[in-house]
């Protein structure tokens, strides 16, 4: 018998951005190699278009609020909620390769994989913000998860950079572990990896009788397992530990681009299969998570608190961040959707501009990013420290910056949602938290400079501060664009439709 | 021109934005110092200019109509959430709003000569200008949102400005303690914030129009909470009591009351004008325009709450205040008890009586802020009363306007000081039946405002009579830039008096369309009562330092007083070592847990001034080593506790 | 035919056994590597035997043509490693033998307890031969499949990128702004006329010698 392969009706639109930004980065890859020189600055802007490019094809399948298409036997969705991530993902990943551009050429680290590379990753992210199967799900960990341990690791004149490199690729390893485990757990369990094949079937078998069935039980402790490999991903306390060593041994731009889009993707992910296939499991990962969310937001700020060195200051706040974002996930299904991606693009534009600001100090063959270099920095490059105050304060969540709106919809969403008590500690935490944002700003503006640092500037820098800044205090002053776009953003909770 | 109130904050943001960007590079340290005042104050003044226009027009409406809200764009706008960026007036916004106008532009214009010669004086411009900006919307805003960014916005400014000299060590070390402290109070305003979005729907103070639709406001609608209760079991509590506790405790962190007053004498390290205008005039009564503005959301249990604090805070400040050598701190401490007086007044129900003296208040505070300014100018910085003495014939227009604002904090008929201090204790004592605790905060309220006398007097004879006991110096009459803002503040404080007199009550009357209330009832029994308890204590105050101690103050030394008093009068000195509890139970736990985190969680995060606690952990956690330790190993063997953990809490729980 | 099924189950069953101990115990850490690769091709044996041929074929494919490889790369880039003074079984061998025995036994008893022994029932119609999974892989698998080839492609790119060894770059700690100033002076002899500096950006900030990079993180 002759095989007769029939490959089923596939609807193109459905992966058509991830499909475009991984035929560019695979083009590219192959144009970098017969670029004549060592200049690799046209690579990087060759990205920045397939970046731009990206973004026009998801605009142009995006689909109307409410619906959704699938296809590839459901594996991926295409709803709104997942292109508005994927437009804050390619901006996160075109400030990265803006910020870059030059950071590469300046630290001598320059190749032209490296852009292709932070493509791969965006591309994993589109994935995971788009998948509804375990399968894709885990790939989309992979595909990410590999590029950064090698991004990770690109700074190779540092050891540091290389030992980050491999602390992430061992700790990624071991968390992929449990990730995989839990995937074959829920497999055993409900025999499916179809997230709304999962949560139908524990609907129904919970639904039969009183005894909890073996399969759910199956499916439960997969979903745990599930959980604590996106909790590493997310850096929750305590899987935290690899974050502040990763992020200061790696390339500042890399840090940068880790410290938002992983986030971002990761949680996008885990808000899916909470909401799509363990929603029957509330009363179960709630506490989890709200346990891991309060522990998260008071390590992470506290631990900020006594950082001399920035780098390793903004490691730990993300980790606080990634607090505030698992309380927006935790009320998926009320308003959490919403406060979850309010809250990431108003984090993305004050972390990334924070990040950028640092680039502009770090000095070549250095490694202190230490605080005392932006003492004084108001006298010198007054301009420069407005903008990283406007960062701080929205980190801080100060009105009138996005970051207070991220705040107060990720609280609001959650008071309504019952979750006083962690209403509390995310208002009590960010009281902390201002202490350390604030004394960078005290420092900037209240000291005398401790040494002379010439802050470095090009273009891509400018332009990241710049749509940085005016994004954080735009939202922060007529966020009502943004929340109707987040507003349409909603998880497909069925096939079609 | 109701229309176009949305200049009053524009105008000082625009002397902000010249100021930052432009007035920063001028080469030349004359013409930028010129320029930066020129270009605060105007922006000020014409703020002020609109504002009084605006103010006028109101009063033109019929009194129903007095509320005209202008929205200027859609903050905010989810399913069940529409907050406008709006501003509003209402009589009572326009009254806070000539405040902060008008003795902002005649801080401004003092600050043009006490500023010259530094030489960062734009930034300080800048600054102040921002700060006028953010409290204008905090008291323009038309929603609890709008309140709460100018609320923030002062707070950083504030922070701003107290550490503005900031090569003086203390001048960091108050603006952090500020700041860190107003947080407290910031944190429970959102919490607030929360709860009324989520029992009201709405965040607007009253109902708003945006594009033709209608937006239900709070305040008009506060029957839907009545009877609502939330709590624990065995305990319930009415959700008015805890959204007014929550605001509460944001008041007393921006209005320094009891328990988090301890930051404002502190404060008093930045510039003297800052002191005058954020730290006397404007900012700290935020909280009192907080409560005067929500004040329908008040359960008498929180308003029992609010008066105790403020008569505490009342008494405590003014004894702290009896006891300091400083000029500032003296005044800094008396605006704590006046703060005090304003919200136990609020507490008591009596707004226009609490809005009547912070009016006051903010008129004869930052006239003697701005006089003891011209003194410290006049003396080269000096600050410490026991080096000044006698300075009454070299500074001739200080010391009388300075008079006059110290008679008119003492409560000396017919200053403005008398007559809104006056309806607060009359209004006590008139209702004491009210309720068991109104009695007991009357006594407490007339002697602080004996005490208020005395040290006023006290202060007077220490810096204004006598002989000079430190001769480092030359004491001279400050310019006539700062001492003609002074006259107009000492016109003003013979005059406030007059916009609550008893008879005319014109406050009452155009506060009436947001109070509601009727006039006060003056009682010339209390008055008199009053007048002469604040006369003979601030007599005695004078008598003992000009008279009968005058050769007993010297330079350093102890004051005469204690000698009898002792420890009480350390007590006092150290305003009842409320700083120091806190400095010994909070502020070590909470360096101790931050040394601790940077030390066992992250040995590479140890910040200079935590050296010795960092080491001392360091020390103790030497054999349990550290956790943040680069091995891979211990990161793995977390999280596998953690998993372990996870895993455990979902078999048990099932 | 069970008999000898039998009879090459027990030399095959022998040979992973006998493999699997020398891995661990032969001194040369190469020739531990290839008593590994015995081990695999015993593993595959045993899938044959149980009429998994697709799987035999994945496993030499995989763990035979790729981990051992690997694991026998990493070994010889690894210098040093077979220290011949080194012995072989530490301190407290017994102790942790006797551990892993009971954590070992208390997995295996119970199963080999409670399994109920059927090996030699009749076959099941194959469940995933390499028919099936091709089907599999162009049909209901098909984006999983395209996305594992970029995954591929992406790690690939990566393990070049680490491993590339340009003698030029590697390893050179890059120069503060700084040390390059001191270096150039060095190279060429300053001509008395020349200015002490020739950047007077960094004249005013670093009199005394860089920071070395080790002190990263100096406190405030």
């Amino acid at each position: 018998m002759p095989p007769e392969i029939v490959i089923p009706a596939i609807d193109v639109r459905v992966i058509a951005p991830m499909l475009t930004i991984f035929a560019w980065a695979t083009v590219l890859l192959m144009v970098d190699l017969f670029m004549p020189g060592k200049d690799r600055k046209l690579t990087g802007y060759l990205a920045l278009a397939g970046l731009a490019v990206t973004a026009l094809v998801t605009l142009a399948v995006q689909p109307a609020p409410g619906t959704s298409r699938t296809s590839f036997s459901n594996m991926v969705v295409l709803d709104s909620f997942g292109t508005t991530l994927t437009l804050i993902l390619l901006l996160i990943a075109a400030f990265s390769i803006a910020i870059s551009i030059n950071y590469l050429s300046y630290h001598n680290i320059e190749m032209g994989e490296y852009y292709p590379l932070i493509l791969f990753a965006t591309g994993g992210m589109i994935l995971l913000g788009q998948s509804t199967n375990l399968i894709l799900v885990f790939l989309g960990v992979e595909l990410l998860s590999i590029t950064l341990y090698v991004l990770t690791a690109f700074f190779y004149p540092r050891y540091t950079s290389e030992e980050a490199g491999l602390k992430y690729l061992l700790l990624g390893a071991f968390a992929a572990g449990f990730l995989i485990y839990g995937i074959a757990l829920i497999y055993g369990g409900a025999g499916t990896l179809d997230l709304f094949e999962i949560g139908a079937f524990l609907n129904t078998s919970l639904a039969v009788g009183s005894a909890f069935p073996p399969g759910a039980l199956l499916v439960l402790i997969g979903g745990a397992l599930v959980l604590i490999g996106f909790c590493f991903k997310i850096s929750l306390v305590p899987f935290h530990m690899w974050t502040p060593d990763v992020y200061e041994g790696s390339p500042t731009p890399v840090a940068a681009f880790m410290s938002v889009g992983t986030k971002g993707a990761a949680f996008a992910a885990l808000l899916r299969i909470l909401i799509v296939a363990l929603l029957p499991f509330k009363i179960y990962w709630l506490p989890v998570l709200g346990v891991l969310a309060t522990l998260t937001m008071l390590f992470g700020n506290i631990a900020a608190l006594m950082q001399p060195n920035m780098k390793r200051m903004l490691a730990y706040s993300s980790v606080g961040h990634a607090g505030y974002i698992t309380i927006g996930i935790m009320t998926a299904g009320t308003h959490g959707t919403e406060s979850f991606l309010f809250y990431l693009l108003a984090y993305a534009l004050a972390n990334m501009g924070a990040f950028a600001v640092l680039i502009t100090l770090e000095r070549r063959g250095e490694m202190a990013w230490s605080v005392d270099d932006f003492a004084g920095l108001w006298k010198r490059y007054p301009l420069l420290a407005i903008a990283m105050a406007t960062f701080m304060l929205s980190l801080a969540g100060v009105p009138p910056t996005a970051g207070f709106f991220g705040k107060f919809f990720v609280f609001a969403a959650a008071w309504e949602d019952g979750q006083i008590f962690l209403v509390f500690m995310g208002v009590l935490s960010s009281a902390i938290a201002a202490f350390f944002y604030l004394r960078v700003i005290m420092r900037m503006f209240m000291d005398e400079p401790v040494r002379e640092v010439i802050p470095i500037f090009n273009r891509g820098l400018t332009i990241t501060i710049g749509i940085a800044v005016v994004g954080t205090i735009v939202f922060g002053l007529l966020p009502t664009p943004l929340v109707s776009l987040v507003q349409n953003s909603v998880i497909a909770l069925g096939v079609g439709g | 021109m109701l229309d176009l109130i949305w200049l009053i904050p524009l105008l000082p943001f625009i002397g902000f934005l010249i100021n930052t960007l432009y007035t920063g590079r001028i080469a030349d340290v004359h013409t930028r110092e010129r320029t930066a005042g020129y270009v605060a104050v105007g922006a000020v003044g014409a703020a002020f200019i609109v504002a009084l226009l605006a103010f006028v027009q109101l009063g033109q409406l019929p009194e129903e109509a007095r509320l005209h809200q202008v929205v200027l764009w859609t903050w905010l706008a989810t399913g069940s959430l529409n907050v406008p960026f709006g501003l509003m007036l209402d009589p009572l916004a326009g009254v806070m709003m000539l405040l902060v106008t008008g003795v902002g532009t005649l801080i401004h214009i003092y600050s043009i000569g006490y500023m010259h010669g530094d030489k960062r004086v734009a930034r300080y411009f800048a600054y102040l200008n921002l700060f006028i900006t953010m409290m204008l919307l905090l008291v323009m805003g038309n929603n609890l949102l709008l309140l709460f960014l100018g609320w923030e916005g002062v707070g950083l400014c504030s922070f701003l400005l107290i550490g503005y000299w900031y090569e003086k060590r203390s001048a960091s070390g108050a603006a952090v303690k500020a700041f860190v402290v107003n947080r407290i109070g910031d944190a429970a305003i959102l919490l607030a914030m929360m709860a009324i979005f989520f029992y009201f729907g709405t965040l607007n103070f009253f109902t708003t129009t945006v594009n033709g639709i209608e937006y239900p406001g709070f305040i008009e609608e506060t029957s839907r909470i009545a009877g609502v209760t939330v709590g624990i079991p065995g305990q319930t509590f009415l959700i008015g009591t805890i959204i007014s506790l929550l605001l509460l405790i944001g008041v007393t962190g921006k209005s320094a009351q009891l328990p988090l007053f301890v930051w404002l004498p502190d404060a008093m390290a930045g510039p003297t004008p800052v002191s005058a205008l954020i730290h006397a005039a404007t900012m700290v009564t935020a909280g009192v325009y907080l409560i005067a503005r929500t004040h329908a959301i008040f359960t008498p249990t929180t308003l029992a709450i609010v008066t105790w604090v403020g008569a505490l805070t009342a008494i405590i400040a003014a004894t702290a205040a009896i006891a300091q050598w400083d000029i500032k701190r003296v005044l800094a401490y008396s605006t704590v008890s006046q703060l005090g007086f304003m919200v136990a007044a609020a507490g008591m129900g009596i707004y226009v009586a609490a809005i009547f003296h912070l009016l006051t208040h903010g008129v004869f505070k930052a006239l003697l802020f701005l006089g003891s300014g011209s003194v410290i100018h006049g003396t080269h910085e000096t600050q410490d009363m026991r080096r000044m003495g006698g300075l009454r014939e070299h500074m001739p227009t200080t010391f009388w306007t300075y008079l006059i604002g110290a008679l008119s904090l003492a409560g000396i008929v017919p200053l403005a000081g008398f007559w809104s201090k006056d309806e607060i204790i009359a209004h006590a004592w008139k209702h004491q039946g009210d309720a068991g605790y109104i009695l007991p905060v009357f006594f407490i309220l007339v002697l602080s405002s004996a005490m208020t006398a005395f040290y006023m007097g006290r202060q007077m004879a220490l810096v204004f009579w006598g002989k000079q006991r430190d001769h480092h110096y030359h004491p001279h009459e400050s310019p006539s830039v700062m001492t003609i803002p002074l006259v107009i503040l000492a016109g003003l404080t013979v005059l406030a008096g007059a916009l609550n007199l008893p008879g005319s009550h014109w406050l009452t009357d155009w506060l009436h369309p947001v109070m509601r209330e009727e006039a006060a009832q003056f009682s010339i029994g209390v008055a008199v009562f009053a007048t002469l308890l604040a006369a003979g204590s601030g007599y005695l105050g004078w008598w003992l330092y000009a008279v009968k101690f005058a050769n007993k103050i010297t330079v350093d030394g102890k004051d005469p007083l204690y000698h009898w008093t002792g420890d009480i009068w350390d007590s006092m000195a150290a305003a009842w070592y409320f700083d120091a509890l806190y400095n010994s139970t909070i502020v070590p736990a909470y360096r101790r847990v931050a040394g601790f985190f940077a030390a066992v969680f992250d040995p590479q995060g140890i910040d200079g001034i935590v050296n010795g606690v960092g080491r001392l952990f360091g020390r103790a956690s030497n054999g349990a080593r550290t956790l943040q330790n680069g091995f891979v190993r211990t990161y793995a063997l977390a999280f596998f506790l953690g998993v372990v953990v996870i895993i455990g809490y979902l078999i048990t729980a099932l | 035919m069970d008999l000898v099924v039998q009879i090459m189950f027990g030399v095959t069953g022998l040979l992973i056994l006998g493999a699997a101990f020398m891995v661990v115990s032969v001194r040369n850490i190469i020739h531990a590597a290839l008593w590994l690769i015995t081990c695999f091709f015993g593993i595959a044996m045993l899938y044959l035997l149980l009429q998994a041929e697709f799987l035999a074929i994945v496993q030499i494919l995989l763990y035979i043509g790729a981990v051992a490889v690997l694991v026998l790369f990493a070994v010889m880039l690894t210098r040093q490693i077979d220290d011949p003074d080194e012995p072989v079984l530490f301190q407290r061998w017994r102790s942790t033998l006797l551990i892993t025995a009971i954590l070992f036994a208390a997995v295996l008893v119970p199963t080999i307890y409670n399994h109920n022994w059927l090996i030699f029932a009749d076959p099941q119609p194959a469940f995933a031969g390499p028919r099936e999974l091709g089907f599999a892989f162009m049909n209901a698998y098909l984006l999983p499949f395209q996305i594992a080839a970029v995954l591929l492609l992406a790690a690939l790119v990566g393990a070049i990128i680490i491993a590339m060894e340009d003698q030029e770059q590697r390893r050179v700690r890059v120069l503060t702004l700084a040390e390059e100033v001191a270096l150039r002076g060095e190279r060429e002899p300053s001509p008395p006329t020349r200015p002490a500096n020739p950047q007077p950006a960094s004249s005013s900030s670093n009199p005394t010698p860089p920071p070395a990079p080790e002190q990263a993180g100096e406190g405030a």
